[in-house]
Protein backbone atom coordinates (compact mmCIF):
# COMPACT_ATOMS: atom_id res chain seq x y z
CA UNK A 1 0.00 0.00 0.00
CA UNK A 2 2.78 2.39 0.94
CA UNK A 3 4.50 1.66 -2.36
CA UNK A 4 1.34 2.46 -4.25
CA UNK A 5 0.94 5.76 -2.41
CA UNK A 6 4.54 6.68 -3.12
CA UNK A 7 4.06 5.83 -6.77
CA UNK A 8 0.93 7.97 -6.91
CA UNK A 9 2.74 10.88 -5.26
CA UNK A 10 5.58 10.62 -7.76
CA UNK A 11 3.13 10.42 -10.59
CA UNK A 12 1.64 13.67 -9.41
CA UNK A 13 5.04 15.32 -9.46
CA UNK A 14 5.96 13.99 -12.88
CA UNK A 15 2.68 14.77 -14.57
CA UNK A 16 1.50 17.78 -12.62
CA UNK A 17 -1.63 19.19 -14.19
CA UNK A 18 -1.63 22.99 -14.25
CA UNK A 19 -5.05 23.42 -15.79
CA UNK A 20 -7.90 21.83 -17.70
CA UNK A 21 -9.69 22.35 -20.98
CA UNK A 22 -13.24 23.66 -20.45
CA UNK A 23 -14.38 24.23 -24.03
CA UNK A 24 -13.25 23.41 -27.55
CA UNK A 25 -14.64 23.87 -31.02
CA UNK A 26 -13.13 22.38 -34.18
CA UNK A 27 -9.66 20.83 -33.87
CA UNK A 28 -7.26 21.71 -31.08
CA UNK A 29 -3.96 19.92 -30.48
CA UNK A 30 -1.22 20.05 -27.89
CA UNK A 31 2.44 19.34 -28.56
CA UNK A 32 3.88 17.63 -25.50
CA UNK A 33 7.24 15.79 -25.36
CA UNK A 34 7.44 15.62 -29.15
CA UNK A 35 4.00 14.00 -29.31
CA UNK A 36 0.90 15.69 -30.68
CA UNK A 37 -2.34 14.94 -28.81
CA UNK A 38 -5.89 16.12 -29.52
CA UNK A 39 -7.42 18.22 -26.75
CA UNK A 40 -11.04 17.87 -25.66
CA UNK A 41 -13.21 19.09 -22.81
CA UNK A 42 -11.72 17.83 -19.53
CA UNK A 43 -8.17 17.26 -20.87
CA UNK A 44 -5.34 18.16 -18.48
CA UNK A 45 -2.66 20.68 -19.38
CA UNK A 46 0.96 20.68 -18.24
CA UNK A 47 3.92 23.00 -18.12
CA UNK A 48 5.71 23.27 -21.48
CA UNK A 49 2.54 22.39 -23.42
CA UNK A 50 2.19 24.06 -26.82
CA UNK A 51 -1.48 24.49 -27.69
CA UNK A 52 -2.40 24.86 -31.37
CA UNK A 53 -5.83 25.65 -32.77
CA UNK A 54 -6.68 24.91 -36.40
CA UNK A 55 -8.85 27.11 -38.60
CA UNK A 56 -12.46 27.51 -37.42
CA UNK A 57 -11.37 26.20 -34.01
CA UNK A 58 -11.12 27.58 -30.49
CA UNK A 59 -10.30 26.53 -26.95
CA UNK A 60 -11.06 27.74 -23.42
CA UNK A 61 -8.73 26.79 -20.57
CA UNK A 62 -8.87 27.30 -16.81
CA UNK A 63 -5.74 27.14 -14.67
CA UNK A 64 -5.41 26.06 -11.04
CA UNK A 65 -5.86 29.53 -9.56
CA UNK A 66 -8.88 30.33 -11.76
CA UNK A 67 -6.94 32.20 -14.46
CA UNK A 68 -8.67 31.74 -17.80
CA UNK A 69 -7.31 31.79 -21.34
CA UNK A 70 -9.22 31.36 -24.54
CA UNK A 71 -7.79 31.17 -28.04
CA UNK A 72 -9.38 31.80 -31.41
CA UNK A 73 -8.48 30.03 -34.63
CA UNK A 74 -4.92 29.43 -35.91
CA UNK A 75 -3.39 30.28 -32.57
CA UNK A 76 -0.16 28.98 -31.05
CA UNK A 77 0.13 29.36 -27.30
CA UNK A 78 2.83 28.05 -24.96
CA UNK A 79 2.37 27.36 -21.24
CA UNK A 80 6.01 27.98 -20.36
CA UNK A 81 5.23 27.81 -16.66
CA UNK A 82 2.19 28.05 -14.47
CA UNK A 83 2.92 27.96 -10.76
CA UNK A 84 0.57 29.58 -8.26
CA UNK A 85 1.02 28.12 -4.77
CA UNK A 86 -0.15 30.51 -2.03
CA UNK A 87 0.63 27.96 0.73
CA UNK A 88 4.33 28.29 -0.17
CA UNK A 89 4.07 31.84 -1.55
CA UNK A 90 5.43 30.59 -4.88
CA UNK A 91 4.23 32.44 -7.95
CA UNK A 92 5.56 32.16 -11.48
CA UNK A 93 3.27 32.49 -14.47
CA UNK A 94 4.94 32.59 -17.87
CA UNK A 95 2.73 32.34 -20.94
CA UNK A 96 3.60 32.96 -24.58
CA UNK A 97 1.20 33.76 -27.42
CA UNK A 98 3.11 33.10 -30.63
CA UNK A 99 0.24 33.61 -33.04
CA UNK A 100 -3.49 34.29 -33.15
CA UNK A 101 -6.03 35.89 -30.83
CA UNK A 102 -6.42 35.31 -27.11
CA UNK A 103 -8.51 36.55 -24.23
CA UNK A 104 -6.90 36.44 -20.79
CA UNK A 105 -8.59 36.85 -17.42
CA UNK A 106 -6.49 36.52 -14.29
CA UNK A 107 -7.45 34.38 -11.31
CA UNK A 108 -6.12 34.48 -7.75
CA UNK A 109 -2.61 35.35 -8.95
CA UNK A 110 -3.94 38.71 -10.11
CA UNK A 111 -4.82 39.54 -6.52
CA UNK A 112 -1.93 37.78 -4.73
CA UNK A 113 1.08 38.33 -7.00
CA UNK A 114 0.21 40.22 -10.20
CA UNK A 115 3.88 41.15 -10.76
CA UNK A 116 4.70 37.44 -11.21
CA UNK A 117 2.62 37.18 -14.39
CA UNK A 118 4.39 37.39 -17.73
CA UNK A 119 2.32 37.16 -20.88
CA UNK A 120 4.72 37.13 -23.79
CA UNK A 121 3.96 38.34 -27.29
CA UNK A 122 6.46 38.44 -30.16
CA UNK A 123 7.06 42.15 -29.64
CA UNK A 124 7.45 42.14 -25.89
CA UNK A 125 5.75 41.27 -22.61
CA UNK A 126 2.39 42.14 -21.09
CA UNK A 127 2.32 42.52 -17.32
CA UNK A 128 -0.61 42.77 -14.95
CA UNK A 129 -0.76 45.68 -12.57
CA UNK A 130 -3.27 47.31 -10.38
CA UNK A 131 -5.19 44.85 -8.28
CA UNK A 132 -2.87 44.28 -5.37
CA UNK A 133 -1.60 47.81 -5.57
CA UNK A 134 -5.11 49.22 -5.40
CA UNK A 135 -5.88 47.24 -2.26
CA UNK A 136 -2.86 48.82 -0.59
CA UNK A 137 -3.97 52.31 -1.56
CA UNK A 138 -7.33 51.76 0.16
CA UNK B 1 -18.09 39.53 -1.56
CA UNK B 2 -16.37 36.38 -2.82
CA UNK B 3 -15.81 37.93 -6.21
CA UNK B 4 -13.07 39.99 -4.60
CA UNK B 5 -11.03 36.82 -4.40
CA UNK B 6 -10.86 36.71 -8.13
CA UNK B 7 -9.39 39.43 -10.13
CA UNK B 8 -9.84 41.23 -12.89
CA UNK B 9 -7.69 41.81 -15.87
CA UNK B 10 -8.74 40.83 -19.30
CA UNK B 11 -6.86 41.54 -22.43
CA UNK B 12 -6.78 40.34 -25.90
CA UNK B 13 -4.61 40.59 -28.91
CA UNK B 14 -4.44 40.01 -32.57
CA UNK B 15 -1.76 40.02 -35.19
CA UNK B 16 -2.46 42.26 -38.10
CA UNK B 17 -0.14 41.78 -41.06
CA UNK B 18 3.34 40.66 -40.05
CA UNK B 19 4.53 40.83 -36.49
CA UNK B 20 2.29 43.53 -35.14
CA UNK B 21 0.21 43.00 -32.06
CA UNK B 22 -2.85 44.74 -30.69
CA UNK B 23 -3.46 44.60 -26.98
CA UNK B 24 -6.84 45.70 -25.61
CA UNK B 25 -7.97 46.03 -22.03
CA UNK B 26 -11.42 44.49 -21.60
CA UNK B 27 -14.07 45.11 -18.99
CA UNK B 28 -13.43 42.84 -16.01
CA UNK B 29 -16.35 44.15 -13.98
CA UNK B 30 -13.89 45.37 -11.32
CA UNK B 31 -12.36 48.74 -10.69
CA UNK B 32 -8.77 47.52 -10.30
CA UNK B 33 -7.87 46.66 -13.83
CA UNK B 34 -4.63 47.60 -15.55
CA UNK B 35 -1.93 46.11 -17.73
CA UNK B 36 1.54 47.16 -18.81
CA UNK B 37 2.66 46.42 -22.34
CA UNK B 38 6.45 46.43 -22.60
CA UNK B 39 8.75 46.23 -25.60
CA UNK B 40 12.32 47.39 -26.33
CA UNK B 41 11.10 50.97 -26.44
CA UNK B 42 9.54 51.02 -23.00
CA UNK B 43 6.27 50.42 -21.18
CA UNK B 44 2.75 51.52 -21.98
CA UNK B 45 0.02 51.38 -19.36
CA UNK B 46 -3.55 50.54 -20.28
CA UNK B 47 -6.04 51.22 -17.51
CA UNK B 48 -9.26 52.25 -19.28
CA UNK B 49 -11.69 49.65 -20.56
CA UNK B 50 -11.39 49.47 -24.34
CA UNK B 51 -8.03 51.22 -24.45
CA UNK B 52 -5.55 49.55 -26.78
CA UNK B 53 -2.12 49.80 -28.38
CA UNK B 54 -0.67 48.45 -31.61
CA UNK B 55 2.94 47.49 -31.12
CA UNK B 56 5.86 46.09 -33.06
CA UNK B 57 9.33 45.32 -31.72
CA UNK B 58 10.70 48.85 -31.79
CA UNK B 59 7.63 51.03 -31.76
CA UNK B 60 4.53 51.31 -29.64
CA UNK B 61 1.61 53.23 -31.09
CA UNK B 62 -0.42 55.77 -29.18
CA UNK B 63 -3.05 54.51 -26.76
CA UNK B 64 -6.40 54.57 -28.53
CA UNK B 65 -9.90 53.46 -27.68
CA UNK B 66 -11.70 50.50 -29.26
CA UNK B 67 -15.50 50.36 -29.26
CA UNK B 68 -17.30 47.41 -27.67
CA UNK B 69 -18.68 46.49 -31.09
CA UNK B 70 -15.22 46.34 -32.63
CA UNK B 71 -13.89 44.27 -29.70
CA UNK B 72 -16.80 41.85 -30.13
CA UNK B 73 -16.24 41.45 -33.86
CA UNK B 74 -12.42 41.23 -33.77
CA UNK B 75 -12.26 38.79 -30.87
CA UNK B 76 -15.58 36.98 -31.32
CA UNK B 77 -14.19 33.41 -31.42
CA UNK B 78 -11.85 33.83 -28.46
CA UNK B 79 -14.53 35.64 -26.45
CA UNK B 80 -17.05 32.89 -27.16
CA UNK B 81 -14.55 30.25 -25.97
CA UNK B 82 -13.83 31.97 -22.64
CA UNK B 83 -14.69 29.63 -19.76
CA UNK B 84 -17.05 30.83 -17.07
CA UNK B 85 -15.55 32.55 -14.04
CA UNK B 86 -14.81 30.11 -11.20
CA UNK B 87 -17.43 29.96 -8.45
CA UNK B 88 -16.48 30.51 -4.82
CA UNK B 89 -18.44 29.46 -1.74
CA UNK B 90 -17.27 30.43 1.74
CA UNK B 91 -17.97 28.18 4.74
CA UNK B 92 -17.72 29.25 8.38
CA UNK B 93 -17.38 27.12 11.50
CA UNK B 94 -18.85 27.37 14.99
CA UNK B 95 -16.23 28.84 17.36
CA UNK B 96 -13.52 26.29 18.33
CA UNK B 97 -15.27 23.53 16.45
CA UNK B 98 -15.28 21.59 13.19
CA UNK B 99 -19.08 22.05 13.06
CA UNK B 100 -20.26 24.27 10.24
CA UNK B 101 -22.60 27.10 11.14
CA UNK B 102 -26.22 26.57 10.17
CA UNK B 103 -25.97 29.01 7.28
CA UNK B 104 -22.81 27.31 6.01
CA UNK B 105 -24.55 23.91 5.96
CA UNK B 106 -26.90 25.47 3.40
CA UNK B 107 -23.96 27.00 1.50
CA UNK B 108 -22.30 23.58 1.30
CA UNK B 109 -25.45 22.09 -0.28
CA UNK B 110 -25.48 24.90 -2.84
CA UNK B 111 -21.80 24.29 -3.59
CA UNK B 112 -22.40 20.58 -4.27
CA UNK B 113 -25.17 21.52 -6.69
CA UNK B 114 -22.85 24.00 -8.45
CA UNK B 115 -20.18 21.32 -8.83
CA UNK B 116 -22.71 19.08 -10.59
CA UNK B 117 -23.74 21.91 -12.89
CA UNK B 118 -20.13 22.82 -13.74
CA UNK B 119 -19.05 19.31 -14.65
CA UNK B 120 -16.43 18.53 -15.91
CA UNK B 121 -14.70 20.65 -13.29
CA UNK B 122 -11.88 20.69 -10.79
CA UNK B 123 -12.60 21.68 -7.20
CA UNK B 124 -10.19 23.09 -4.62
CA UNK B 125 -11.11 23.09 -0.95
CA UNK B 126 -9.02 25.94 0.44
CA UNK B 127 -8.56 26.65 4.13
CA UNK B 128 -7.93 30.23 5.27
CA UNK B 129 -7.02 31.77 8.63
CA UNK B 130 -6.79 35.28 10.01
CA UNK B 131 -3.39 36.86 10.67
CA UNK B 132 -3.08 35.85 14.34
CA UNK B 133 -0.04 33.60 14.93
CA UNK B 134 2.79 32.48 12.68
CA UNK B 135 2.06 32.17 9.00
CA UNK B 136 3.59 28.66 8.77
CA UNK B 137 1.38 27.37 11.61
CA UNK B 138 -1.62 29.00 9.96
CA UNK B 139 -0.93 27.08 6.75
CA UNK B 140 -1.14 23.82 8.72
CA UNK B 141 -4.28 24.86 10.65
CA UNK B 142 -6.04 25.95 7.46
CA UNK B 143 -5.12 22.72 5.66
CA UNK B 144 -6.66 20.69 8.51
CA UNK B 145 -10.00 22.48 8.16
CA UNK B 146 -9.85 22.12 4.40
CA UNK B 147 -9.21 18.36 4.65
CA UNK B 148 -12.29 17.97 6.82
CA UNK B 149 -14.49 19.67 4.23
CA UNK B 150 -12.75 17.74 1.45
CA UNK B 151 -13.81 14.47 3.12
CA UNK B 152 -17.41 15.70 3.36
CA UNK B 153 -17.43 16.68 -0.34
CA UNK B 154 -15.84 13.36 -1.33
CA UNK B 155 -18.48 11.40 0.60
CA UNK B 156 -21.24 13.26 -1.21
CA UNK B 157 -20.42 11.23 -4.33
CA UNK B 158 -20.61 14.25 -6.65
CA UNK B 159 -18.38 13.66 -9.68
CA UNK B 160 -15.37 15.88 -10.35
CA UNK B 161 -12.20 15.72 -12.44
CA UNK B 162 -10.15 16.46 -9.33
CA UNK B 163 -10.72 17.38 -5.69
CA UNK B 164 -7.82 18.86 -3.71
CA UNK B 165 -7.51 20.22 -0.18
CA UNK B 166 -5.18 23.19 0.24
CA UNK B 167 -4.14 25.40 3.14
CA UNK B 168 -3.41 29.00 2.21
CA UNK B 169 -3.09 30.17 5.85
CA UNK B 170 -3.07 33.97 5.92
CA UNK B 171 -1.83 34.45 2.35
CA UNK B 172 -5.21 35.02 0.65
CA UNK B 173 -7.37 37.03 3.08
CA UNK B 174 -11.06 37.58 2.40
CA UNK B 175 -10.93 40.78 4.49
CA UNK B 176 -7.62 42.64 4.24
CA UNK B 177 -6.12 43.28 7.70
CA UNK B 178 -2.72 44.04 9.19
CA UNK B 179 -0.72 41.20 10.77
CA UNK B 180 -1.90 39.84 14.15
CA UNK B 181 -5.53 40.91 13.71
CA UNK B 182 -8.38 38.59 14.79
CA UNK B 183 -11.02 38.56 12.05
CA UNK B 184 -13.72 35.87 12.15
CA UNK B 185 -14.52 36.29 8.44
CA UNK B 186 -10.97 35.30 7.53
CA UNK B 187 -11.25 31.95 9.34
CA UNK B 188 -13.05 30.03 6.66
CA UNK B 189 -12.93 27.26 4.12
CA UNK B 190 -13.45 28.20 0.51
CA UNK B 191 -14.92 25.88 -2.09
CA UNK B 192 -13.37 26.96 -5.38
CA UNK B 193 -15.11 25.44 -8.40
CA UNK B 194 -13.34 25.73 -11.76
Amino acid sequence: MKKILLWLAMGNLLFASVGIVKTTTGTVEVKRDKKVIFLKQGSSLENADIIMTKSKSSIGVIFGDGTRISLGENAIFVIKKFKVDPSKKEYDVDLDLKQGKAVFSSGKVGKLAPESVKFRIPEGIIGIRGTKFAVEVK
Amino acid sequence: MFYKLLIAVLLSMVFVGCSKTTVVLLDSGKSENAILVANEEGETKLDQVGSYVDIDKKKTGKVKSMSQDEIKSRFSKALAATPKEPITYILYFEPNSTMLTGASEGTLKKALKSIEERTPCEVDIIGHTDTIGSSSVNVIVSLKRAKYIESVVRKSGVKMLALRAKGYGEEDLLVQTADEVAEAKNRNVEIFIK
